[in-house]
């Protein structure tokens, strides 16, 4: 294999990314708007004083559903709440004669829904004055909706697999149990940990790498759709040679995308990640784990758009999961499977060399990073190359 | 002089169905080859494996006496490949698209940009070399297509139906260079569904149809196998079947095949045979609009040894 040629063709590729106005918008202007949105969303939050007080109904006849809801509402909002258990139309009547600010109304047959895969929603009235505490509420609701409706369909893939997944109503309170919507990411240390704005820049940094990294992969199939493969086919080139420089241009493009955002992120928010080198190490690693899972989606997908569609979903997949938005604490089986994923591997390590570890406190995250590596590097090995051959 | 070509027994399955079935020809250095075949006929396959893109499953391809394949990398420097569809980067300019696939053949500068300009001069696209593939016409993109396979000066030069969907201005520019590459002694295999461009462009031609060789010569060779027969077209409308099956009985009659609008017929001795073969066919309610009587062509070839028409 020569290594001429691989660099020919990745550098063809790089060129042609900078050109692709996506590349930039996904890879760079996205996660840096997102990071500065969530991050005046958020910041101040914290301490009660800043925020009026807020009275919540929650109704509902699934108790499995509506507890854990109620419990995640009293505790976890950063205002002082009251939230008390009514039925649907007192909840109603609640908001109309203004004793409360917010009534939740989850409807019958939510768990069910849920969990054949649906995506029910859960009623809110407010007295429609706006305020940003109900706002607040709100979100905290959506979340609690989407990471039940995640963890019921990993559920079903852990069933699918043969393995017997939690009853729903459990999986509501794991999620409840999750750790605090805003806290801080626990390190390996108690101390090692990342403020607030640092696990934004983290956590959208890990979200939008597998964006990137889509793109140098995903051309492959690109290059087949418009005809270009048979050319690069018929060159003097080894045969193997062609995915390699694709694998070497998603590497660069994610290497890249992550050292900007995380370098331009520590400096408009002003936060530290620690040392250089530990940072490299696991920067490298998790890009790499993130790009060995595009060279699995190539194998499965049909068509380059086929591809970035699966590449999205499992990378937004992950990306929450792995607690970009938010963390899945807590010891419940949510949270192992959250600890396994590359994004909650790099806040995880980033929170180490922000309490200033090193690389070999990082054993961990790499360990974590390394196995999802393999599996993905032995997956499309496995996986026949019935496309890309022919 | 010893082949830059030489195919022997290539077969290539795809399932059950045998795309390519025991094709073998030879092509000198300076010479023009070209298959001639309807959609389907197995030209494209035959050149996949030519071209090192796919393995035949029975025979080998030798370009300059070495076996051809995906694994023969040393062996596919000298063959240069125009695909059927456009393999371009629409978002490289051409003279960036150049460049590349020259260096993947192992150009350098300053070589290679010498060697860039000088193809940019042949395809006529000095002008715009700096515009992106994205902006050119279909015939420039069809022009720039063939230069990247010109690029490196190969041996063989091999043309997957390179004018189809092209103008007609640039449908000329293409045949005229191609004319002057086998000038130059590059040995040049092309394709193609169009009987005109194998008349004017080949010097020795192969009819290919369902995967096999139906037959190969020179034109007037071809021309020869026919016997002494001539082709009488009738367009019109009806049901052109029918007509058809009645015009198979007519004595006189060699082959007869149709498709919407044209029945084609190959008769010995037209001159006699064209006022019956109307009045059978006006008989069969077929109404006319157009009679042509040819003199024998590769259209009329190919009906004779197929009994199929070469165009669908
Ligand atoms: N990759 C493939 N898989 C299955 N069948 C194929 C494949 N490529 C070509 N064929 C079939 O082989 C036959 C010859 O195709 P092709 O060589 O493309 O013909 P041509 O180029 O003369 O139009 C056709 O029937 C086509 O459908
Ligand atoms: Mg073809």
């Amino acid at each position: 294999m020569d290594t001429s040629s691989i660099w020919t063709m990745a550098r063809k590729d790089l060129r042609r990314s900078l050109r692709d106005r996506s590349v930039l918008i996904f890879g760079l202007v996205v996660p840096f708007a997102l990071m500065i949105v969530f991050n005046l969303l958020f910041s101040g939050i914290g301490s009660s004083e800043d925020f009026d007080p807020v009275a919540i109904a929650v109704a509902g006849v699934e108790d499995p559903m509506v507890s854990p809801l109620a419990d995640i509402l009293a505790a976890q909002l950063p205002m002082e709440t009251t939230v008390q258990r009514l039925d649907a139309a007192g909840a109603r009547a609640a908001v109309e004669d203004e004793d409360v600010d917010l009534a939740v109304i989850v409807p019958d047959g939510f768990g069910p829904a849920i969990q054949s895969g649906g995506s029910p929603t859960i009623e809110l009235l407010d007295r429609g004055d706006g305020s940003i505490e109900v706002g607040i509420a709100a979100s905290v609701v959506e979340g609690f909706v989407s990471q039940l409706a995640l963890a019921s369909r990993t559920a079903a893939a852990a069933g699918l697999a043969g393995l017997t997944g939690p009853a729903i109503g459990d999986l509501a309170s794991e999620v409840a149990q999750a750790d605090p919507l805003l806290s801080a990411v626990p390190g390996a240390v108690a101390d090692e940990q990342l403020t607030l704005q640092g696990s934004l820049v983290a956590g959208q940094t890990a979200l939008f790498m597998f964006f990137t990294v889509g793109f140098g992969v995903i051309s492959l199939l690109e290059e087949r759709d418009q005809g270009t493969l048979p050319r690069l086919q018929a060159a003097p080139i080894h045969p193997r040679s062609i995915v390699v420089a694709k694998t070497l241009t998603s590497f660069v493009l994610g290497l890249v995308a992550t050292a900007v955002l995380l370098g331009a992120g520590s400096l408009l928010f002003g936060v530290t990640f620690g040392s250089v080198v530990p940072i490299a190490v696991l920067v490298v690693a998790t890009v790499a784990a993130a790009t060995s899972l595009v060279l699995v989606v190539i194998r499965i997908a049909r068509t380059a758009e086929q591809a970035n569609t699966m590449n999205s979903i499992l990378g937004i997949g992950l990306g929450v999961l792995g607690g970009s938005f938010f963390p899945i604490g807590g010891d419940g089986w949510l949270a192992r499977l959250s600890d396994l994923t590359p994004p909650a591997a790099l806040i995880r390590g980033l929170g180490i060399t922000h309490g200033g570890g090193g690389v070999a406190d990082l054993a961990g995250p790499l360990a974590t990073v390394g196995g999802f590596l393999g599996a993905a590097v032995v997956l499309s090995l496995v996986i026949p190359d019935r496309e890309l051959q022919a | 002089m010893a082949a830059v070509l030489a195919c022997e027994g290539l077969v290539r399955r795809f399932g059950d169905l045998a795309a390519v079935d025991d094709v073998s020809f030879t092509i000198a250095a300076g010479e023009t080859y070209g298959l001639l075949g309807p959609n389907g006929a197995g030209k494209t396959t035959t050149i996949s494996m030519v071209a090192g893109l796919l393995d035949p499953d029975v025979g080998v391809a030798r370009v300059l006496g070495d076996p051809i394949g995906p694994a023969a990398v040393d062996v596919k420097r000298h063959i240069g490949l125009v695909p059927q569809e456009l393999a371009i980067y629409p978002d490289l300019t051409g003279r960036e698209n150049l460049a590349f696939f020259g260096r993947l053949q192992g150009m350098r500068k300053p070589d290679l940009e010498a060697r860039v300009d000088e193809v940019l001069e042949v395809i006529g696209l000095v002008d715009r070399a700096g515009d992106l593939a994205k902006e050119y016409s279909g015939g420039m993109k069809r022009r720039l297509n063939i230069g990247i396979g010109l690029l490196h000066q190969p041996s063989l030069l091999v043309l997957d139906e390179p004018t189809v969907g092209v103008d007609p201005q640039s449908r000329n520019a293409i045949l005229e260079s191609v004319e002057a590459l086998s000038g130059e002694g590059m040995a040049v295999l092309y394709t193609t569904h169009y009987m005109e461009e194998a008349e004017r462009l080949c010097d020795r031609i192969a009819i290919i149809d369902h995967g096999r060789l139906q037959a190969e010569g020179t034109r007037d060779e071809l021309l020869r196998l026919t016997g002494e027969v001539d082709r009488i077209d009738l367009v019109g409308s009806g049901d052109l079947g029918a007509a058809a099956d009645a015009l198979r009985g007519l004595s006189g009659v060699e082959r007869v095949a149709h498709d919407g609008h044209t029945v084609t017929l190959t008769v010995h001795d037209a001159p006699t045979l064209v006022a019956p073969v109307v009045s059978t066919a006006v008989a069969a309610r077929m109404s006319l609009a157009d009679v042509e009587v040819s003199r024998p062509d590769l259209e009329s070839v190919f009906l004779h040894l197929t009994g199929r028409a070469l165009r669908d």
